[in-house]
């Protein structure tokens, strides 16, 4: 890594969610959507964090900008303390900080114009007078790819993919310096999601943002990202240049992932070695102890039931969790695979229930 | 086993002597949405033929009219807001649309079998699964209730449910999102239908589950000797379970040929631009997108329907008459006037 | 696209502002607009009824009582030798201005209190919403009649007591619709751009409720109209010599079989008004429904 100050950075976070009470206030269902994460983003750059429902990926994302408050951690945001922060300074800070969310149709007030959608974070903010605020708007429109008569129509009247440019472009007006990319394009059909995501990098590279971009599809994000963060039950398992992850991968989750991505291309695909997970994928609500996914590894031993692994981080930034590669460093990529295929039965019998 | 693993394979072989009556033979299908004062046609001249033992793929985007066309071979369109125009749907040499519905509901689960796409809405929340699925047998075949029970508890585990007595007690809120799909395939098979419709599979599942269930509608189809239609808008999806491909854009079938074809000889502009717009893992490859929207119904241009948006239009032939589906030979056919002159781009190049 | 979203899409065309949208489809329901256009002749006729040179509703002549409808007068006289039309014009009147008294109170009482509850939940929704299901279990004539013997026995403090059992329908209406709302993306979205609550609850959460606020209002106006005739009629609402529509009803009641015209006058004056209130908040529900995104 570079030795400039990164953009975002979070340590040892935390978040549960307790779904059901009992009468007298005792948490029944507890929620463990975020265990100990720590993670950076440099300026300019993109971090992707790819993960499965339940990862707590979204969550993670939501806590980094503090749109929900987390149980531990620490959050740095350039030089302050985004936790400690006070409301109206908080306030200002968003317009540095900002999201462009999964659902296009939910995303946009029904009611509201695109001009008046798009100058909502201007006027809370507060910055420069109504011409400013149309100038700014004005700008902002060509460079999403929507035209100037955008601003008097309502969101009905644009497809999904015009609808999301409105949304980035609702979260660039401000000229922010990160933006955290909810599964941007998941909503999308796949001819509009290449455009989108087109258009994403190039004002990435005109507006020098940097990007957490959360998604559960890693070819989307490898092809978005400068490094990557694999996210299992609330934990980060494996985190690295994107390239790195996606092909010389340590984990054997990740091996799982990558198996599950589906090639178009169907003789590779049917002469692709694959491994396929057994099981369904446990809640958070009943994380495993030890490591999260000892359950389901083929590489599993007994100390994986009994100790989480640490994510232990190489000199070349690439960092794993996992007992059993951390020991073995020849393990990565399609040695893995095959050591994975091979594999012994898991130590511990646990029935997914 | 903990483990499902999968190592090379050739692909399954085809049925010979194609002089066999296909399993389906859909001609001249057309499909209209039903508006304030008109009828819009929406899916026009589909003509789909499916052997049997074929895994056939309808593969497009939002509002190409593939749940359409599959809802409608199935007759399960809600006639207040879609309806069939005009067409035939033969099962077997059986014309479905002719059929009355009690004939229908006989048809569905016994000849047909139905996997949805959303599983959380598909199961009905009050009942068991076992309750369910006991009910499709029973509705189908004469047994009774223990035989039924048995029956269920068997076909649970045939798809790969575990600890298959005690899920059949539980109701679908207990159980996961892939849980409940396998039970709807359970469903779907559980009279051994010779024709399945799975319509968005796995569009609902998370990438992992996702695997597990198409290894799954793989290997069923193929020990129970099903023909298969699979609508998905996920390429990768088509490359791993299907045999043969029909690409649908604004209510048409635009081009279909087998799986290998399709990828890496396409022989129509959109299906071209389609490969384009994918990203792989490890693959170094500017995704380029298709700008612009698919038309909507009732506002489809003259001509080529893709042309507003293609790269290769002249006019005017693209633009100036409907573009019939012209048989480059006996398996594929493409909907582009410019098929010949064109050398398109497929995956490998 | 799903299959509703397809069979949406030509329908709804290009059509841009929801305003003209909405008028649109309510024009197409033609009992609705001639409900609307009965209602808004009947309150030009209410208002205008002192100008137009009709008798005194007050005048008594007792030589002229209870006769039948005349060139003169042209409902007839009422028991007192009062014009009846004139009477039944004035009544109409109270009765509206009552109602709209009632449904005001209803509002102010349920409605900023529900949207805000619907949007942020947590504890403080679950006493207010228990306050609000008390208070609905009173059975409502009998609070009506509780609060107007504390208050007194006018016609303001009786719909201010009517408007008070109102409040909690108009507050489970509001805190549903924006706790649906609340769900949407772009409220979150606001939340992120660090807006206020109850900015939001303004600028987003009120105009996307609205639809199911003013059908609410259009039935609690009907029932209104309805509630006051029920307390006048016990006697506890508009004092003589005013009159309104159910305290007409009220003293023609003894008078039912010598001259039913006297009942019947008043009450097709109400059943026509709750009518048309009703047709037209049935059609805005319909309309409003149909345009759902």
């Amino acid at each position: 890594m570079t030795g400039s100050t990164p953009l975002l950075s979070a340590r040892n976070i935390h978040k549960a969610f307790t779904i059901r009470q009992s009468a007298l206030g005792r948490a029944r269902e507890v929620v463990h959507a975020v265990n100990d994460v720590s993670l950076d983003i440099a300026p300019g750059s993109t971090l992707g964090i790819v993960g499965e429902s339940g990862s707590g990926k979204s969550t993670l994302g939501r806590v980094c900008l503090r749109m929900v408050e987390a149980d531990r951690g620490q959050i740095r945001f350039g030089d302050a303390d985004l936790r400690a922060m006070p409301a109206g300074q908080l306030r200002r800070t968003r317009s540095h900080m900002t999201t462009i969310f999964q659902d296009p149709y939910s995303a946009l007030d029904p009611q509201w114009t695109v001009g008046r959608i798009i100058e909502e974070p201007l006027r809370i903010n507060g910055s420069g007078g109504r011409a400013e605020r149309h100038q700014m708007i004005a700008d902002i429109l060509p460079l999403v790819g929507l035209s100037a008569d955008a601003i008097h129509r309502v969101p009905r009247s644009f497809s999904g993919g015009q609808r999301q440019r409105i949304v980035i472009a609702r979260a660039l007006v401000t000229r922010p310096k990160l933006v955290f990319c909810d599964e941007p394009v998941s909503a999308l059909d796949v001819s509009t999601r290449a455009q989108v995501l087109g258009l994403l990098r190039e004002l990435q590279r005109e507006f020098d943002l940097a990007y957490l971009f959360v998604s559960h599809d890693l070819g989307v994000v490898e092809r978005m990202s400068d490094r990557i963060a694999v996210m299992y039950l609330g934990s980060i398992v494996e985190i690295g240049a994107a390239d790195r992850v996606a092909q010389g991968y340590r984990h054997p989750y990740t091996a799982a992932l990558v198996s599950a991505s589906p090639a178009p291309d169907p003789l590779a695909q049917r002469a692709r070695n694959r491994v396929v997970l057994n099981g369904d994928p446990p809640s958070p609500v009943d994380i495993p102890a030890g490591c999260p996914f000892h359950p389901r590894c083929a590489l599993a031993i007994a100390r994986c039931a009994t100790d989480k692994p640490e994510l232990v981080m190489g000199a070349d930034g690439h960092g794993v969790a996992c007992h059993v590669t951390n020991a073995d460093l020849a393990l990565t990529g399609d040695g893995l695979l095959d050591s994975v295929l091979a594999g012994r039965k898991p130590a511990v019998e646990r029935t997914i229930s | 086993m903990n483990w499902m693993m999968r190592t090379g394979g050739a692909a399954p072989a085809l049925p010979t002597a194609e002089q066999a009556e296909p399993a389906l033979l859909v001609e001249a299908l057309q499909i209209g949405l039903v508006g304030a004062r008109a009828v819009t046609p929406v899916v026009t001249g589909l003509d789909l033929s499916l052997a049997r033992q074929e895994v056939l793929g309808l593969v497009g985007e939002s509002g190409s009219g593939k749940s359409l066309t599959s809802l409608a071979i199935a007759r399960l369109l809600d006639t207040r807001s879609v309806r069939v125009l005009h067409g035939s749907v033969r099962l077997f040499g059986r014309d479905l649309l002719a059929c009355s519905e009690a004939e229908m509901r006989a048809v569905r689960g016994k000849d047909i079998g139905m996997i949805f796409q959303d599983p959380m809405t598909s199961l009905d929340p009050a009942f068991t699964t076992g309750y369910q699925l006991t009910s499709v047998i029973r509705r189908h075949t004469a047994v009774d209730k223990q035989a039924a029970r048995r029956r269920a508890v068997e076909l649970l585990g045939l798809v790969g449910i575990g600890d298959p007595r005690r899920r059949i007690d539980q109701y679908p809120h207990q159980l996961s999102g892939g849980m409940r799909q396998r039970v709807m395939i359970a469903m779907a098979i559980a009279c051994e239908p010779r024709v399945l419709i799975a319509d968005e599979p796995t569009t609902a599942l998370d990438a992992t589950t996702q695997a597990q269930i198409l290894e799954l509608i793989k290997n069923l189809a193929r020990t129970l000797r099903m023909s298969t239609i699979i609508t998905t808008h996920d390429l990768g999806v088509i490359a791993e379970v299907c045999d043969t491909v029909a690409v649908m854009y604004a209510g048409q079938i635009v081009e279909h040929a087998t799986t290998e074809q399709i990828f890496y000889h396409p022989q129509h502009p959109y299906t071209e631009r389609l490969l384009l717009s994918l990203p792989r893992v490890g693959v170094e490859q500017e995704m380029l997108g298709i700008p612009g929207a698919p038309p909507r119904a009732g506002d489809f241009p003259p001509g080529c329907r893709f042309a507003p948006r293609c790269e290769y239009v002249t006019k005017p032939q693209c633009v100036a008459n409907p573009v019939p589906l012209k048989q480059l030979d006996a398996a594929r056919g493409s909907r582009c006037v410019r098929s010949e002159q064109l050398t398109l781009q497929g995956v490998r190049t | 696209m799903t299959l509703q979203e397809i069979s949406i899409a030509p329908a709804a065309g290009l059509s841009e502002a929801r305003r003209v949208g909405t008028l649109h489809a309510f024009g197409r329901r033609r009992l609705a607009v001639a409900a609307v256009v009965v209602f808004v002749l009947i309150v030009l006729a209410a208002l205008l009824a002192p100008v137009l040179g009709l008798h005194n509703p007050n005048t008594q002549a007792l030589t002229d009582r209870l006769r039948g409808p005349s060139w003169n007068h042209l409902l007839g006289t009422d028991e007192l030798g009062r014009d009846q039309l004139a009477r039944i014009l004035a009544a109409t009147k109270i009765s509206l201005w009552a109602s709209c008294q009632a449904t005001v109170v209803g509002v102010v009482l349920g409605v900023p209190i529900g949207l805000a509850m619907g949007l942020v939940g947590g504890r403080a929704d679950s006493v207010i919403s228990r306050a609000f299901d008390s208070l609905q279990s009173i059975p409502p004539l009998i609070l009506a009649i509780a609060i107007v013997a504390i208050v007194g026995r006018n016609l303001t403090p009786a719909m201010i007591a009517i408007g008070i059992v109102f409040s909690p329908t108009f507050y489970r209406v509001s805190r549903a619709a924006a706790s649906t709302i609340a769900g949407e993306t772009y409220i979150e979205a606001s939340r992120s751009m660090g807006q206020r609550t109850y900015k939001i609850v303004l600028a987003h959460v009120l105009g996307n409720a609205s639809s199911a606020l003013i059908v609410q209002v259009s039935t609690t106006f009907a029932f209104g109209i309805l509630a006051e005739a029920a307390l006048s009629y016990l006697g506890l609402g508009v004092q003589p010599p005013s009159a309104s529509l159910g305290s007409m009803l009220t003293s023609a009641a003894n008078l039912l079989n010598s001259s039913p015209q006297l009942t019947v006058e008043p009450g097709v004056v109400i059943i026509v008004l709750v009518l048309c209130v009703s047709l037209v908040g049935d059609a805005l529900r319909d309309v409003s429904a149909g345009e759902l995104r």
